[in-house]
Protein backbone atom coordinates (compact mmCIF):
# COMPACT_ATOMS: atom_id res chain seq x y z
CA UNK A 1 0.00 0.00 0.00
CA UNK A 2 2.88 2.30 0.92
CA UNK A 3 4.40 1.70 -2.49
CA UNK A 4 1.11 2.57 -4.20
CA UNK A 5 1.00 5.94 -2.34
CA UNK A 6 4.56 6.71 -3.42
CA UNK A 7 3.76 5.87 -7.08
CA UNK A 8 0.59 8.01 -6.91
CA UNK A 9 2.44 10.97 -5.38
CA UNK A 10 5.25 10.76 -7.96
CA UNK A 11 2.77 10.39 -10.85
CA UNK A 12 0.68 13.29 -9.64
CA UNK A 13 3.78 15.48 -9.22
CA UNK A 14 4.91 14.55 -12.73
CA UNK A 15 1.50 15.32 -14.24
CA UNK A 16 1.42 18.69 -12.39
CA UNK A 17 4.93 19.43 -13.56
CA UNK A 18 4.14 18.53 -17.17
CA UNK A 19 0.85 20.44 -17.27
CA UNK A 20 2.73 23.54 -16.13
CA UNK A 21 5.08 23.17 -19.09
CA UNK A 22 4.78 24.64 -22.55
CA UNK A 23 3.45 22.00 -24.90
CA UNK A 24 3.74 21.59 -28.60
CA UNK A 25 1.61 19.43 -30.85
CA UNK A 26 2.45 18.36 -34.33
CA UNK A 27 1.60 15.95 -37.09
CA UNK A 28 4.40 14.07 -38.83
CA UNK A 29 4.28 12.26 -42.13
CA UNK A 30 7.37 10.22 -42.95
CA UNK A 31 8.49 7.95 -45.74
CA UNK A 32 10.96 5.16 -45.01
CA UNK A 33 12.89 3.59 -47.87
CA UNK A 34 15.06 0.49 -47.77
CA UNK A 35 16.07 -2.29 -50.17
CA UNK A 36 12.81 -3.73 -51.65
CA UNK A 37 10.79 -2.25 -48.80
CA UNK A 38 9.24 0.98 -47.65
CA UNK A 39 7.00 2.49 -45.02
CA UNK A 40 4.63 5.39 -44.58
CA UNK A 41 4.25 6.71 -41.03
CA UNK A 42 1.65 9.18 -39.90
CA UNK A 43 2.06 10.38 -36.32
CA UNK A 44 0.40 12.72 -33.88
CA UNK A 45 2.88 14.03 -31.31
CA UNK A 46 2.22 15.89 -28.05
CA UNK A 47 5.47 17.06 -26.48
CA UNK A 48 6.08 18.98 -23.28
CA UNK A 49 9.03 21.33 -23.31
CA UNK A 50 11.14 20.90 -20.23
CA UNK A 51 14.15 22.49 -18.57
CA UNK A 52 15.08 26.06 -17.77
CA UNK A 53 15.57 26.97 -21.42
CA UNK A 54 12.76 24.72 -22.65
CA UNK A 55 15.17 22.88 -24.91
CA UNK A 56 14.22 19.37 -23.86
CA UNK A 57 11.01 17.77 -25.07
CA UNK A 58 9.26 14.72 -23.73
CA UNK A 59 5.94 13.43 -24.90
CA UNK A 60 3.52 10.85 -26.11
CA UNK A 61 1.69 10.28 -29.35
CA UNK A 62 0.09 7.85 -31.73
CA UNK A 63 1.48 6.48 -34.96
CA UNK A 64 -0.01 4.63 -37.92
CA UNK A 65 2.71 2.77 -39.83
CA UNK A 66 2.04 1.14 -43.19
CA UNK A 67 4.83 -1.20 -44.25
CA UNK A 68 5.28 -2.78 -47.66
CA UNK A 69 8.03 -5.26 -48.48
CA UNK A 70 8.85 -7.40 -51.49
CA UNK A 71 10.29 -10.87 -50.84
CA UNK A 72 11.19 -10.16 -47.25
CA UNK A 73 12.54 -12.80 -44.87
CA UNK A 74 10.89 -13.03 -41.47
CA UNK A 75 13.01 -14.78 -38.83
CA UNK A 76 12.01 -16.74 -35.74
CA UNK A 77 10.73 -14.15 -33.24
CA UNK A 78 10.34 -15.46 -29.67
CA UNK A 79 13.29 -14.74 -27.37
CA UNK A 80 12.85 -18.17 -25.78
CA UNK A 81 14.01 -19.66 -29.10
CA UNK A 82 16.40 -17.01 -30.45
CA UNK A 83 18.23 -16.55 -27.13
CA UNK A 84 17.21 -19.67 -25.24
CA UNK A 85 15.74 -17.57 -22.43
CA UNK A 86 13.44 -14.63 -21.74
CA UNK A 87 13.86 -11.52 -19.60
CA UNK A 88 15.82 -8.28 -20.02
CA UNK A 89 19.15 -10.13 -20.22
CA UNK A 90 18.34 -11.29 -23.79
CA UNK A 91 19.47 -7.82 -24.94
CA UNK A 92 23.03 -8.88 -24.17
CA UNK A 93 22.82 -12.49 -25.38
CA UNK A 94 23.98 -13.65 -28.82
CA UNK A 95 21.33 -15.31 -30.98
CA UNK A 96 21.43 -19.10 -31.24
CA UNK A 97 21.76 -19.27 -35.03
CA UNK A 98 20.78 -22.94 -35.35
CA UNK A 99 17.42 -22.19 -33.68
CA UNK A 100 16.46 -19.51 -36.19
CA UNK A 101 14.28 -20.44 -39.15
CA UNK A 102 12.68 -18.07 -41.64
CA UNK A 103 9.54 -17.41 -43.65
CA UNK A 104 9.84 -15.52 -46.92
CA UNK A 105 6.80 -13.44 -47.88
CA UNK A 106 6.62 -12.35 -51.51
CA UNK A 107 4.37 -9.39 -50.65
CA UNK A 108 4.56 -8.40 -47.00
CA UNK A 109 2.10 -5.75 -45.91
CA UNK A 110 1.71 -4.83 -42.26
CA UNK A 111 -0.29 -1.91 -40.86
CA UNK A 112 0.14 -0.99 -37.22
CA UNK A 113 -1.45 1.59 -34.95
CA UNK A 114 0.59 2.20 -31.81
CA UNK A 115 0.94 4.59 -28.89
CA UNK A 116 4.42 6.08 -28.89
CA UNK A 117 6.93 7.80 -26.62
CA UNK A 118 9.01 10.78 -27.80
CA UNK A 119 12.09 12.57 -26.54
CA UNK A 120 14.07 15.36 -28.17
CA UNK A 121 16.32 18.38 -27.86
CA UNK A 122 16.24 21.80 -29.55
CA UNK A 123 19.88 22.17 -30.63
CA UNK A 124 19.26 25.42 -32.53
CA UNK A 125 16.18 27.67 -32.84
CA UNK A 126 15.41 25.93 -36.13
CA UNK A 127 16.91 22.46 -35.55
CA UNK A 128 15.42 19.74 -33.34
CA UNK A 129 16.80 16.24 -32.88
CA UNK A 130 14.57 13.53 -31.52
CA UNK A 131 13.89 9.88 -30.91
CA UNK A 132 10.56 8.12 -30.75
CA UNK A 133 9.48 4.54 -30.20
CA UNK A 134 6.18 2.64 -30.33
CA UNK A 135 5.00 1.25 -27.00
CA UNK A 136 1.88 -0.82 -27.65
CA UNK A 137 -0.97 -1.14 -30.10
CA UNK A 138 -2.51 -3.33 -32.75
CA UNK A 139 -1.58 -4.55 -36.23
CA UNK A 140 -3.68 -5.64 -39.16
CA UNK A 141 -3.22 -6.79 -42.74
CA UNK A 142 -4.24 -9.44 -45.23
CA UNK A 143 -3.20 -13.08 -45.11
CA UNK A 144 -0.13 -13.71 -47.30
CA UNK A 145 1.42 -16.82 -48.79
CA UNK A 146 4.97 -17.47 -47.67
CA UNK A 147 7.76 -20.02 -47.85
CA UNK A 148 9.10 -21.53 -44.65
CA UNK A 149 12.81 -22.39 -44.60
CA UNK A 150 14.46 -24.72 -42.13
CA UNK A 151 18.06 -24.97 -43.23
CA UNK A 152 18.11 -26.20 -46.83
CA UNK A 153 14.55 -27.49 -46.88
CA UNK A 154 11.11 -26.02 -46.47
CA UNK A 155 7.51 -25.79 -47.53
CA UNK A 156 4.82 -23.28 -48.39
CA UNK A 157 2.81 -21.67 -45.60
CA UNK A 158 0.66 -18.59 -45.00
CA UNK A 159 0.39 -15.98 -42.28
CA UNK A 160 -1.14 -12.71 -41.04
CA UNK A 161 0.38 -9.80 -39.12
CA UNK A 162 0.50 -10.57 -35.38
CA UNK A 163 -2.47 -8.65 -33.92
CA UNK A 164 -1.04 -7.35 -30.63
CA UNK A 165 2.05 -5.13 -30.36
CA UNK A 166 3.95 -4.65 -27.10
CA UNK A 167 7.39 -3.12 -26.61
CA UNK A 168 9.39 -5.18 -24.14
CA UNK A 169 13.13 -5.68 -24.51
CA UNK A 170 14.94 -6.94 -27.60
CA UNK A 171 13.46 -10.23 -28.90
CA UNK A 172 10.91 -10.21 -26.07
CA UNK A 173 9.00 -7.64 -28.15
CA UNK A 174 5.70 -8.77 -29.57
CA UNK A 175 4.21 -7.61 -32.88
CA UNK A 176 5.07 -4.66 -35.10
CA UNK A 177 6.84 -1.63 -33.60
CA UNK A 178 8.43 1.41 -35.19
CA UNK A 179 11.13 3.77 -33.94
CA UNK A 180 12.93 6.77 -35.39
CA UNK A 181 16.03 8.84 -34.77
CA UNK A 182 15.71 12.09 -36.66
CA UNK A 183 16.68 15.71 -37.12
CA UNK A 184 14.05 18.31 -38.01
CA UNK A 185 14.49 21.71 -39.57
CA UNK A 186 11.72 24.30 -39.04
CA UNK A 187 10.97 26.14 -42.28
CA UNK A 188 8.55 28.48 -40.50
CA UNK A 189 6.09 28.43 -37.57
CA UNK A 190 3.84 25.95 -39.41
CA UNK A 191 6.05 23.56 -41.37
CA UNK A 192 9.24 21.59 -40.82
CA UNK A 193 11.12 18.90 -42.71
CA UNK A 194 12.81 15.94 -41.11
CA UNK A 195 15.25 13.20 -42.05
CA UNK A 196 16.72 10.34 -40.13
CA UNK A 197 16.90 6.66 -39.53
CA UNK A 198 13.99 4.30 -38.95
CA UNK A 199 14.15 0.92 -37.24
CA UNK A 200 10.95 -1.00 -37.87
CA UNK A 201 9.98 -4.43 -36.56
CA UNK A 202 7.12 -6.15 -38.37
CA UNK A 203 5.82 -9.55 -37.34
CA UNK A 204 3.76 -12.30 -38.96
CA UNK A 205 2.04 -15.24 -37.29
CA UNK A 206 1.78 -18.30 -39.50
CA UNK A 207 -1.47 -20.29 -39.68
CA UNK A 208 0.20 -23.31 -38.10
CA UNK A 209 3.29 -23.74 -35.95
CA UNK A 210 5.52 -24.38 -38.96
CA UNK A 211 8.65 -24.37 -36.83
CA UNK A 212 8.82 -27.40 -34.56
CA UNK A 213 12.37 -27.32 -33.25
CA UNK A 214 13.56 -26.54 -30.60
CA UNK A 215 9.93 -25.76 -29.72
CA UNK A 216 6.71 -25.15 -31.71
CA UNK A 217 6.57 -21.59 -33.08
CA UNK A 218 4.34 -19.54 -35.36
CA UNK A 219 5.85 -16.02 -34.85
CA UNK A 220 8.38 -14.57 -37.32
CA UNK A 221 9.89 -11.07 -37.28
CA UNK A 222 11.48 -8.80 -39.87
CA UNK A 223 13.82 -6.03 -38.72
CA UNK A 224 14.03 -3.19 -41.25
CA UNK A 225 16.56 -0.41 -41.04
CA UNK A 226 15.52 2.38 -43.38
CA UNK A 227 16.33 5.95 -44.18
CA UNK A 228 13.38 8.20 -43.47
CA UNK A 229 12.36 11.63 -44.63
CA UNK A 230 9.19 13.57 -43.96
CA UNK A 231 7.32 16.72 -43.16
CA UNK A 232 6.01 18.09 -39.87
CA UNK A 233 2.98 20.29 -39.43
CA UNK A 234 3.13 22.30 -36.20
CA UNK A 235 -0.37 22.58 -34.81
CA UNK A 236 0.25 24.99 -31.97
CA UNK A 237 3.87 25.78 -31.43
CA UNK A 238 4.12 28.39 -28.74
CA UNK B 1 3.34 22.48 -50.44
CA UNK B 2 6.63 24.26 -50.07
CA UNK B 3 7.95 21.63 -47.68
CA UNK B 4 7.79 18.87 -50.33
CA UNK B 5 10.35 20.75 -52.43
CA UNK B 6 12.97 19.80 -49.85
CA UNK B 7 11.94 16.12 -49.77
CA UNK B 8 12.88 15.38 -53.38
CA UNK B 9 16.68 15.49 -53.05
CA UNK B 10 16.44 13.50 -49.82
CA UNK B 11 14.34 10.78 -51.47
CA UNK B 12 16.83 10.57 -54.39
CA UNK B 13 19.73 10.22 -51.96
CA UNK B 14 17.92 7.39 -50.19
CA UNK B 15 17.11 5.60 -53.49
CA UNK B 16 20.72 5.72 -54.66
CA UNK B 17 21.82 4.26 -51.33
CA UNK B 18 19.93 0.99 -52.04
CA UNK B 19 22.04 -1.93 -53.31
CA UNK B 20 21.58 -4.19 -56.35
CA UNK B 21 20.80 -7.92 -56.53
CA UNK B 22 23.28 -10.74 -57.09
CA UNK B 23 23.19 -12.39 -60.54
CA UNK B 24 24.31 -15.97 -61.27
CA UNK B 25 27.71 -16.36 -63.02
CA UNK B 26 27.32 -16.70 -66.80
CA UNK B 27 30.78 -18.12 -67.58
CA UNK B 28 30.20 -21.64 -69.06
CA UNK B 29 31.43 -24.39 -66.73
CA UNK B 30 32.38 -28.04 -67.25
CA UNK B 31 32.03 -29.99 -64.02
CA UNK B 32 34.52 -32.84 -63.62
CA UNK B 33 31.86 -35.24 -62.30
CA UNK B 34 32.08 -38.52 -64.19
CA UNK B 35 29.86 -41.39 -63.07
CA UNK B 36 31.71 -44.62 -62.40
CA UNK B 37 30.80 -47.75 -64.31
CA UNK B 38 28.91 -48.97 -61.27
CA UNK B 39 26.85 -45.77 -61.03
CA UNK B 40 23.14 -46.07 -61.74
CA UNK B 41 20.67 -43.39 -62.82
CA UNK B 42 17.92 -43.18 -60.20
CA UNK B 43 15.79 -40.49 -61.87
CA UNK B 44 16.02 -38.26 -64.92
CA UNK B 45 14.07 -35.62 -66.81
CA UNK B 46 14.26 -32.76 -69.31
CA UNK B 47 13.88 -29.07 -68.49
CA UNK B 48 10.91 -27.09 -69.76
CA UNK B 49 10.39 -23.32 -69.59
CA UNK B 50 8.07 -21.93 -66.90
CA UNK B 51 8.67 -18.19 -66.43
CA UNK B 52 12.04 -18.02 -68.23
CA UNK B 53 13.88 -20.06 -70.84
CA UNK B 54 15.55 -23.15 -69.33
CA UNK B 55 16.78 -26.13 -71.33
CA UNK B 56 18.81 -29.30 -70.86
CA UNK B 57 18.50 -32.45 -68.85
CA UNK B 58 18.80 -33.53 -65.22
CA UNK B 59 19.96 -36.93 -63.95
CA UNK B 60 20.36 -38.22 -60.42
CA UNK B 61 23.20 -40.75 -60.14
CA UNK B 62 23.86 -43.11 -57.26
CA UNK B 63 27.43 -44.20 -56.82
CA UNK B 64 29.17 -45.63 -53.74
CA UNK B 65 26.27 -44.52 -51.53
CA UNK B 66 26.43 -40.92 -52.79
CA UNK B 67 23.64 -39.38 -54.81
CA UNK B 68 24.46 -36.58 -57.22
CA UNK B 69 22.25 -34.43 -59.42
CA UNK B 70 23.93 -33.64 -62.72
CA UNK B 71 22.67 -30.97 -65.11
CA UNK B 72 24.16 -31.75 -68.53
CA UNK B 73 23.61 -30.17 -70.97
CA UNK B 74 22.17 -27.15 -69.27
CA UNK B 75 21.28 -23.54 -70.02
CA UNK B 76 19.04 -20.94 -68.40
CA UNK B 77 18.28 -17.25 -68.64
CA UNK B 78 19.98 -15.32 -65.89
CA UNK B 79 18.29 -13.93 -62.81
CA UNK B 80 19.03 -12.87 -59.25
CA UNK B 81 19.59 -15.46 -56.53
CA UNK B 82 19.01 -18.62 -58.64
CA UNK B 83 18.96 -21.92 -56.72
CA UNK B 84 18.62 -25.59 -57.63
CA UNK B 85 15.67 -27.13 -55.78
CA UNK B 86 14.37 -30.67 -55.52
CA UNK B 87 10.61 -30.34 -55.05
CA UNK B 88 7.49 -32.44 -54.71
CA UNK B 89 5.56 -30.45 -57.34
CA UNK B 90 5.96 -27.65 -59.88
CA UNK B 91 4.92 -25.05 -57.25
CA UNK B 92 7.64 -26.14 -54.84
CA UNK B 93 5.14 -26.76 -52.04
CA UNK B 94 7.83 -28.86 -50.34
CA UNK B 95 11.46 -28.43 -51.31
CA UNK B 96 15.12 -29.10 -50.60
CA UNK B 97 17.70 -26.61 -51.80
CA UNK B 98 20.81 -28.18 -53.32
CA UNK B 99 22.56 -24.83 -53.38
CA UNK B 100 23.06 -21.81 -55.59
CA UNK B 101 23.12 -22.44 -59.32
CA UNK B 102 26.82 -22.52 -60.23
CA UNK B 103 26.44 -21.10 -63.73
CA UNK B 104 23.74 -20.31 -66.27
CA UNK B 105 25.47 -22.58 -68.82
CA UNK B 106 27.33 -25.88 -68.80
CA UNK B 107 27.63 -29.20 -67.02
CA UNK B 108 27.27 -28.94 -63.23
CA UNK B 109 26.71 -31.35 -60.34
CA UNK B 110 25.08 -31.05 -56.91
CA UNK B 111 25.42 -33.61 -54.11
CA UNK B 112 22.19 -34.68 -52.43
CA UNK B 113 22.32 -35.05 -48.64
CA UNK B 114 21.85 -38.51 -47.18
CA UNK B 115 18.77 -37.39 -45.20
CA UNK B 116 16.81 -36.48 -48.34
CA UNK B 117 14.15 -39.08 -49.15
CA UNK B 118 14.25 -39.08 -52.94
CA UNK B 119 10.77 -40.63 -53.29
CA UNK B 120 9.32 -37.38 -51.84
CA UNK B 121 10.70 -35.28 -54.70
CA UNK B 122 9.85 -35.54 -58.37
CA UNK B 123 11.00 -32.21 -59.82
CA UNK B 124 14.22 -30.24 -60.23
CA UNK B 125 13.45 -26.53 -60.33
CA UNK B 126 15.65 -23.57 -61.18
CA UNK B 127 14.23 -21.30 -58.51
CA UNK B 128 14.70 -17.56 -58.15
CA UNK B 129 14.70 -17.19 -54.37
CA UNK B 130 14.64 -13.38 -54.42
CA UNK B 131 11.34 -13.30 -56.26
CA UNK B 132 9.90 -16.78 -55.49
CA UNK B 133 9.74 -17.62 -59.20
CA UNK B 134 10.07 -20.99 -60.96
CA UNK B 135 12.32 -20.24 -63.96
CA UNK B 136 11.95 -23.75 -65.39
CA UNK B 137 11.79 -27.32 -64.22
CA UNK B 138 12.47 -30.94 -65.13
CA UNK B 139 10.04 -33.62 -64.03
CA UNK B 140 12.03 -36.59 -62.79
CA UNK B 141 10.97 -40.13 -63.66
Amino acid sequence: MKRLYIVLIISSALVNQLSAQVADNNIDIGLGIGGSEGSLSTSYVHNWQLGKKKKWSLGVGGRLTNYLGKNQYYLTAPASITSGETGPQVFFIENIIENIDSVQFASAQVNSLNASFNVGYQVHPKVFVGFNIDLFGVSFGAKQDGRYFEGNSGNTTSGKPTSLNVLLISDNDIGSLNSELFARYSLNATWGIKAGFQFLFTEYSTDTEVQQSPEPNDRFRNKSAMFTAGVTYFINKK
Amino acid sequence: MKAFKYLRPLALLVLFACGGEEETPTEPIEDDFNPSEAAIVLKEGSFVDVVHKVSGSAKIYSSNGTRTLVLDPFSTENGPDLYVYLTNDAKATKFVSLGKLKSTTGKQSYEIEEAVVLDDFSYVIIWCQDFSVNFGHAELK
